[in-house]
């Protein structure tokens, strides 16, 4: 067997598909062929276990060792992996959960696969220096209008249905957590890094419009405009300076243009 | 080292030197690593651990090789894979050897997938003159790429391919001297794959070129009782000690460091471990029990 047609029967063997690679193994004590074989194949679905547990702590928790077993299996045969660093092994899993039964019977499980998944991106996303509060107030009055803001690359936007974040919060403290219930509205959240930090809460409608604005570019003017849609017009200069002092403090400003 | 002419080859004999015991690098002792000063030489860091955008490892990644000097070990080169180099990885591994001057870049004897896929393990070669001639090919552009030369580590092995026209150790031997590349001789996994293709260790040791050998590894492997398998998640055993000291005695002093990836102890007991180490190397250690 030529070097190439090996590699492809091993890996067919090791993803658990019909190939003719036993017959080239060598049968000699300690080990039978298949034998030898077989720790491959159990090292292998191990590893990319391990992989999703490291990721995805919180969605073992709830599911509990038995079911997160089995429905890392189930995934690990749909998936595999295509990525030199097995970090991003598994970023797939909240649309696997929402589209598997019987995961897809509970939307939560998908929504909080989802949330930690944004959480290990907020871990590892490029740096950047955050600018201090006083950044804005060195920029003249007269330019606030057309100013514009970048924003630390690890901030995510998420719309959440369900009581997902109390449920992760009380299961990484080891508390009962809450029944899971859908929201009335998806809630708005953000997440982010400050300081190596992973940080997250929750924004009402009027944050939640303002961010987006900010984050896709638009200038102070159409943060207010945003903020218009929520309130009445002469609350909107003072909330819009609120809301934006607090993105400064919490780190998630590094430019203004 | 930016100055034209001289090949990755000449440039390689003035990279940094590495001398004595190290650890390998892991999350967990971040922060005992940058508090007392503990007696460890240098860390190796797994290099696909550090292949992120940003965020806290390469923070303290930053702040440790202040104290450390490092060498970059990594998993995912795939030397003996039939796909094509994967040009972004090695763009990836430079850069970051750019910005933390590891003393130098391993990776392991083996493959870890085809067709794009990665099954992040290291799968035995078959030791053939095909092989041979293809993994050579690589290793050369590869060393191209990184500006440098390569440490290939042997790796522990569970088969062996009825295709396989000569020993592991004469393929190793053999593939340094064709692509010119150097060898992190792995001493726990010689032992776990003389158990598991019953074959002498010494012989294999006694194999290796010499003055091809840069670094050793140690770790612990489990017995599964007729065969080993290499988990790095116990404390080093006996009969690796007792093939270190060989090694040590046929290579003479050789940078070595211990590998431990589960069941991670607190870092004291890893520098008690590597204590050891120094005391087999120095022929002062006890005869295990």
């Amino acid at each position: 067997m030529q070097l190439r047609e090996l590699q492809r029967e091993m890996q067919r063997d090791l993803l658990g598909r019909e190939s003719a690679i036993a017959a080239a193994i060598v049968d000699a004590p300690p080990l039978p062929a298949q034998a030898r074989l077989d720790i491959y194949r159990h090292a292998y679905r191990a590893r990319l276990g391990e992989a999703l547990d490291d990721v995805y702590p919180i969605l073992h928790k709830v599911l509990g060792d038995e079911t997160f077993a089995s429905m890392a299996e189930l995934f690990i045969e749909a998936h595999t992996s295509v990525h030199r660093s097995i970090r991003w092994y598994g970023s797939e899993l909240a649309e696997f959960l929402a589209a598997q039964a019987p995961f897809a019977d509970q939307p939560v499980l998908a929504e909080l696969a989802q949330f930690e998944w944004t959480l290990s991106e907020v871990f590892d996303a490029p740096d950047a220096a955050a600018l201090d509060r006083s950044a804005l107030g060195a920029c003249d009055a007269a330019r606030w209008p057309s100013l514009t803001f970048r924003f630390h690359p690890s901030i995510r936007r998420r719309a959440l249905a369900w009581n997902t974040v109390p449920i992760w919060q009380s299961m990484s403290e080891d508390e009962t957590p809450p029944v899971p219930h859908a929201s009335p509205a998806p809630v708005p959240w953000v997440l982010w890094r400050q300081n190596f930090k992973n940080y997250f809460r929750s924004l009402d409608g009027a944050e939640g419009a303002a961010l987006d604005a900010a984050t896709n570019g638009g200038t102070f003017a159409q943060i207010c405009e945003a903020l218009g849609a929520f309130l009445p017009e002469e609350a909107v200069p003072l909330r819009a300076a609120t809301l934006l002092g607090g993105w400064f403090d919490g780190g998630m400003i590094v430019g203004i243009d | 080292m930016a100055e034209p002419g001289p090949s990755h080859r000449t440039r390689l004999r003035i990279s940094m030197k590495l001398t004595g015991f190290g650890l390998g690098l892991r999350p967990t002792h971040y922060e005992a690593l940058l508090g007392e000063p503990h007696p460890i030489d240098w860390l190796e860091i797994i290099t696909e651990n550090y292949l992120v955008p940003g965020g806290q490892p390469l923070h303290y990644l930053e702040r440790i090789r202040s104290r450390f000097p490092l060498a970059m070990h990594g998993v995912s080169l795939s030397i003996g894979s039939t796909d094509p180099l994967d040009r972004d990885y090695l763009e990836a591994v430079r850069r970051l050897a750019d910005r933390i001057e590891p003393a130098w870049i391993s990776d392991h004897l083996c493959w870890t997938g085809v067709e794009g896929r990665n099954l992040h393990d290291l799968l035995p070669l078959p030791y053939t003159e095909e092989a041979l001639e293809w993994v050579a090919s690589r290793v050369d552009g590869v060393q191209e790429a990184l500006g440098r030369r390569i440490l290939l580590e042997n790796v522990s092995s569970y088969l062996t391919y009825q295709a396989s026209e000569m020993s592991e150790w004469e393929f190793l031997g053999e593939l340094v001297r064709r692509a010119d590349c150097d060898i992190l001789l792995d001493i726990n996994n010689i032992y776990v794959s003389s158990v598991n293709h019953d074959f002498d260790p010494l012989r294999y040791l006694r194999a290796v070129p010499k003055e091809r050998v840069r670094q050793f590894h140690l770790a612990g492997h489990s017995d599964m009782n007729g065969h080993l398998i290499d988990t790095h998640d116990h404390p080093i055993a006996a009969p690796v000690w007792a093939l270190f000291r060989e090694a040590v005695a046929h290579f003479g002093p050789v940078p070595t460091m211990i590998e431990r990836d589960d069941n991670i102890p607190p870092l004291a007991e890893l520098v008690a471990e590597l204590d050891l180490a120094r005391a087999h190397a120095a022929g002062h250690a006890l005869e295990a029990a």
